[in-house]
């Protein structure tokens, strides 16, 4: 996934979009901006203020620490590199919500254990884009396969779209467009 | 990096989305590599030693407790009733609770472009919102008003102590109420302020105040513009657009209408250069590549400064104006309207350079765009020459002096907008530049058109469009004007009539252009019995929040009530601080409850119509307005001695009398016979959005006197008013004594008090800082303060309003919040949010935000000499105080 911040206007859609379609697809509630949200800073002193909408969200690392602390194998990696849980082998120990250095974890008190961003894997199997990509009304979260070169999200990250926290190396696989202006 | 990926070949508004496009795509591919399943899998191990996102296939031991209801869910149409923009909204309906429980656009609708905003996405919650009023309910309480502090600070709004009424008792005694008053004062007692819901009731009455809010919103375009256009108004289309200069303009990252938002972001993808005037970083501003902190009243000066270079720097596409505009008609100077003939017929004349003499404009080869002399004993100037003399002194250095924007970047602007084409100057903002909250917006717009028409920036995509929408065939397809009124046997007194409560008969221009009401003086005209007692109020489909000066509001709601014997009606679908005010509140049907054809109401591109399925309003006792109309209107008539069916046949209009199939048979009749096409109902019905594509109107047929653009609007010279632009010295003014002035706005996440309730979007407005009152750390150091400290604020006095013909009245009370402390704002401002400060204790929004909001402290502003009838209630010098 591609976040472009040149675009994003802080409106909470992705945010809606996420609880509303995970609470269904969950049978259980997904509290509003637990799993993705929005924070807005402040940059830059007067007349040269700017503010920048910070996205939270999964990263779904290549080097993931909440599956490599796991220890049932309760995070795990699908072979195409999404992270998820699978909460019949969870034993509720979190020890993936402290390894996780994004915040992307919290604990879902309906679920009995953590909680995650699935890149809605269950849309994206059946060739939807994920809830939050097909809401945003400015198109910012941009959504495809990063190992196809003529997809989108290829062609932004070889423009100079950034890994969101790479300085973690954990190689993120959600990049941000920072911004532009001038 | 994004940029300009996406080949337009033709100007067609449709799938230009490269998302949607792209998608497509790679759902193709995906279905392609799918079927190879283990084979491709196999493969891409081997060959990169990760696996392709296309070759996903869903796995059931992900984390899902039992199937997902999401299959299960099915589809329903709706047109979006949050704001005018009207989106196509695909709501997904639970089948186990018959509830919408998600929102989606569909690709096919322009003004969404498939994606609601924040607000239609999760305009269900208001739907479903367990706070909603549910029936009909009567104050008992008598003692109403606002709960004020000791500091006169508006801290809550008293409690009716509502009972539930039957709907029975609720009509008959409004009812009764009504026809006493027709009976004993005439119908013009009767005022009906709100979005124009009650237009059908008002018609039957006869009452000639039927008051909408465009005075304190969008007058100012359509008093400057339309007089232009022929009563067209021509709406920004940005998405095309290479360059975007705002003033003011806060759409895209302010009010957001939809449409703006996607057209917006596009533009940027594509790599427009962005320029927004603005006190405070507004939405929009943070997007822009430029920013410029502009002094508040003062974007007519500099529009008027850009003007200048463009015309003396001969920078306008003269071919443009020769060929479209009325530049190079000779106007009589005397008269400032065009020549007349000898049977007082205007002539179009031009003066033809080839020819070397006036010429009439058909048989001219080169009309001259400057020119004056003598023309069988009139003296003549083209309308380009008058415009030019009108702003030979606005020079850059002298707009610098005024604004603080500095003269080269002025230069610079003007020379940008002259040379990059496709470019935009939109216009949508109530308290910006070019709003009617400031006396400047309609000088400002009259200069904007000016500058959009000499750089040839009309009727193309990227610039300004004029035929845009559907909403004229369908929205007088079937009438909502009574038959005969009720006036007939208890007509207006002789001596009121021609008069309304709200003055609009002082704007001829605006009454001939708009003629919807003058919104800001009611209160203050009801509370004086100017120029007749006020019996009975309804407020229908419009908040507190939109209003201003509550002090006004609160004294004259109490004298209709106390001193006139009167009542206050209030059709709502919240128990808000709005209906506390009031002696009846009336569960009004919102929108997903409706079923038939919708359209956009103002900004669609394209002649859109869709089909509205309707899904059972959770409240089961709200009616719709129709219902509640006809039911008052066969009450009030009954108890003015006429009998039903007579009511029912002679006097209620077409629209609450027809069946909904006949009323969607005229609208689909007429849709066909404007558009001449062929959609029959069924059809409609069943592909639930038919759209058509987008044509340019012909810019020499418009409805003017010439048909051409006048950017010169003789219109306006005949009603009286100037129709070049001019600056006036109290647009703006200085502070002093630590006055500040006020600036207000919305975010993406509110519209006023429709939305205030909706739990995900308060928790949104605080990503936006919307809850609080802003001030620059420069003030708050003077003030002593730190980030939500308790500051109170009151307005000080107005700089447009201490002038001859003007009213001004001050409102008593104050407001308090926390403070936000932000460098997001001029050093001599203080932003105030709109559109919040919900007063009803009993309602989860409450106390969100500086309760109030800007409205409570807000002045009543008439200007008499405004063309726009303008509130001009954002003129303000505020005080802030810290508690």
């Amino acid at each position: 996934m591609v976040i472009d911040y040149n675009t994003c206007i802080g409106c909470g859609a992705c945010v809606a979009a996420c609880s509303e379609e995970n609470s269904l697809e969950m049978n259980a509630t997904i509290p509003l901006g637990a799993r993705t949200n929005i924070k807005n800073i402040e940059v830059g002193a007067f007349p040269s203020t700017r503010w920048i909408f910070v996205h939270n969200i999964c990263r779904h690392c290549e080097n993931a620490p909440c599956v490599s602390v796991c220890p049932t194998g309760a995070s795990y990696k699908t072979r195409e590199g999404v992270v998820l849980v699978d909460h019949s082998k969870c034993i509720g120990c979190k020890y993936c919500i402290v390894a996780c250095p994004f915040n992307a974890r919290y604990v879902n008190e309906e679920l009995k254990g953590p909680d995650k961003c699935t890149l809605c894997y269950h849309r994206i199997t059946q060739g939807l884009e994920p809830a939050c990509v097909a809401a945003c009304p400015t198109k910012s979260r941009i959504f495809g396969d990063l190992d196809d070169p003529n997809s989108e999200v290829a062609k932004l990250v070889a423009s100079g779209a950034i890994p969101a926290g790479g300085e973690y190396g954990t190689k993120p696989k959600v990049f941000v467009i920072p911004p532009t202006r001038g | 990096m994004s940029k300009n990926k996406t080949k337009h070949k033709n100007i067609s508004p449709y799938m230009t989305r490269q998302g949607a496009v792209a998608v497509k795509m790679r759902r193709r591919d995906f279905l392609k590599l799918a079927a190879l399943t283990t084979m491709s899998i196999a493969l891409a191990e081997l060959g990169s030693g990760k696996i392709a996102l296309s070759t996903l296939k869903p796995l059931k031991e992900s984390s899902m407790q039992g199937p997902s209801k999401l299959e299960r869910l099915q589809k329903k149409y709706f047109k979006c009733g949050i704001c005018g923009a009207g989106c196509v909204l695909v709501g997904y309906v639970d089948p186990d609770i018959g509830r919408i429980v998600k929102i989606e656009g569909d690709p096919r609708d322009y003004v969404s472009h498939g994606t609601p905003c924040v607000k239609g996405k999760s305009s269900h919650l208001i739907f479903y919102d367990p706070e909603r009023l549910k029936a009909p309910m009567k104050r008992t309480n008598p003692d109403r008003g606002f709960v004020l502090d000791e500091n006169s600070v508006v801290i809550g709004v008293k409690d009716p102590k509502w009972e539930e009424i039957s709907w029975e008792q609720a009509l008959d005694e409004i009812a009764d109420k009504v026809a006493e008053a027709i009976k004993t004062e005439g119908p013009q007692s009767i005022v009906f302020i709100g979005h124009g819901k009650f237009t059908e009731l008002a018609s039957i009455i006869g009452t000639p105040n039927n008051i909408k809010h465009h005075s304190t919103c969008h007058s100012t375009w359509e008093a400057s513009i339309k007089p232009m256009f022929g009563g067209a108004l021509p709406v920004g289309e940005l998405s095309h657009a290479k360059l975007i200069v705002s003033f003011g303009f806060d759409q895209p990252g302010g009010k957001s209408k939809n449409p703006f938002v996607w057209q917006f972001a596009e533009a940027k993808r594509r790599g427009a250069y962005i320029i927004v005037f603005e006190p405070r970083l507004s939405g929009t501003a943070n997007k822009a590549d430029e920013w410029i902190p502009i002094k508040p009243g003062t974007d007519a000066a500099v529009a008027m400064a850009i003007a200048n270079v463009i015309i003396e720097e001969r920078l306008y596409d003269a071919a443009f104006l020769k060929k479209y505009t009325n530049a190079p008609l000779l106007i009589d100077v005397s008269t400032g309207e065009y020549p007349r003939d000898s049977d007082g017929k205007a002539m179009l004349l031009v003066y033809d350079e080839f020819a070397k003499e006036v010429r009439p404009l058909s048989e001219a080869v080169s009309p001259a765009l400057f020119w004056e002399g003598e023309y069988e004993g009139m003296r003549l100037k083209t309308a380009f020459q008058l415009i030019r003399e009108s702003l030979k002194d606005k020079t850059p250095e002298w707009a610098e002096k005024i604004s603080g924007v500095p003269a080269g970047k002025i230069r610079e602007i003007a020379r940008l907008l002259a040379t990059v084409k496709p470019a935009c100057i939109p216009h949508w903002k109530r308290s910006g530049g070019v709003g009617p909250g400031k006396r400047q917006g309609t000088e400002t717009l009259k200069v904007v058109s000016i500058i959009m028409a000499m750089t040839g920036n009309l009727e193309r995509l990227g610039g300004w469009i004029i035929n845009r929408n559907a909403k004229g065939a369908i929205s007088k397809a079937v009438s909502r004007k009574a038959k005969k009124s009720f006036a007939e046997l208890y007509p207006i007194p002789e001596q009121y009539k021609g008069k309304t409560i709200d003055e609009r008969e002082k704007f001829p221009l605006y009454k001939k252009y708009v003629n919807e009401g003058a919104y800001q003086n009611i209160w203050y005209n009801i509370l004086n019995d100017k120029p007749y007692k006020v019996k009975v109020i309804f407020i229908t489909g419009q908040g507190l929040q939109a209003m201003m000066n509550y002090e006004i509001i609160e004294k004259a709601i109490k004298h209709v009530v106390e001193d006139n014997g009167g009542i206050v009606v209030n059709v709502n679908i919240y128990p808000d601080d709005t209906a506390a005010l009031a002696d009846y509140v009336l569960p009004e049907k919102w929108f997903f409850a409706s079923k038939g054809i919708g359209y956009s109401k103002s900004l669609d591109l394209t002649a859109r119509i869709n089909w509205i399925d309707g899904i059972s309003d959770p409240a089961e006792k709200a009616r719709s307005s129709g219902w509640i109309q006809k039911e008052l209107a066969i009450r009030i008539g009954k108890k003015l001695g006429l009998d039903e069916e007579s009511i029912v046949n002679e006097y209620l209009p077409e629209s609450l009398v027809l069946s909904s199939k006949e009323k969607w048979e005229k609208q689909i009749a007429k849709y066909n016979k404007k558009y001449k096409t062929n959609i029959t109902l069924e059809e409609l019905q069943k592909k639930k959005v038919i759209s058509l594509e987008w044509k340019p109107a012909d810019l020499t047929k418009l409805k003017t006197v010439s048909g051409r653009v006048e950017i010169y609007p003789v219109e306006a010279k005949k009603y009286g008013y100037n129709p070049l632009p001019e600056w006036r010295d109290y647009f703006t003014a200085n502070p002093s004594n630590g006055e500040l002035y006020m600036v207000s706005s919305v975010s993406p996440m509110n519209r006023h008090s429709k939305t205030v309730n909706n739990k995900w979007l308060l928790e949104f407005l605080r990503i936006y800082h919307m809850d609080k009152i802003w001030v620059h750390p420069s003030v708050a150091e003077k003030l002593g303060l730190k980030e939500d400290d308790w500051v109170m604020l009151e307005v000080t006095r107005t700089y447009a309003g201490d002038r001859g013909n003007v009213l001004t009245v001050l409102s008593g009370y104050r407001i308090k919040g926390r403070v936000h402390i932000t460098e997001a704002i001029r050093p001599d401002c203080v932003f105030v949010p709109h559109g919040t400060g919900q007063l009803a204790k009993w309602l989860r929004s409450h106390g969100f935000g500086p309760l109030g909001g800007d409205g409570a402290v807000k002045p009543v502003m008439v200007d008499y000499e405004d063309p726009s009838a303008s509130s001009i209630d954002m003129d303000v010098f505020v005080k802030i105080t810290k508690l």
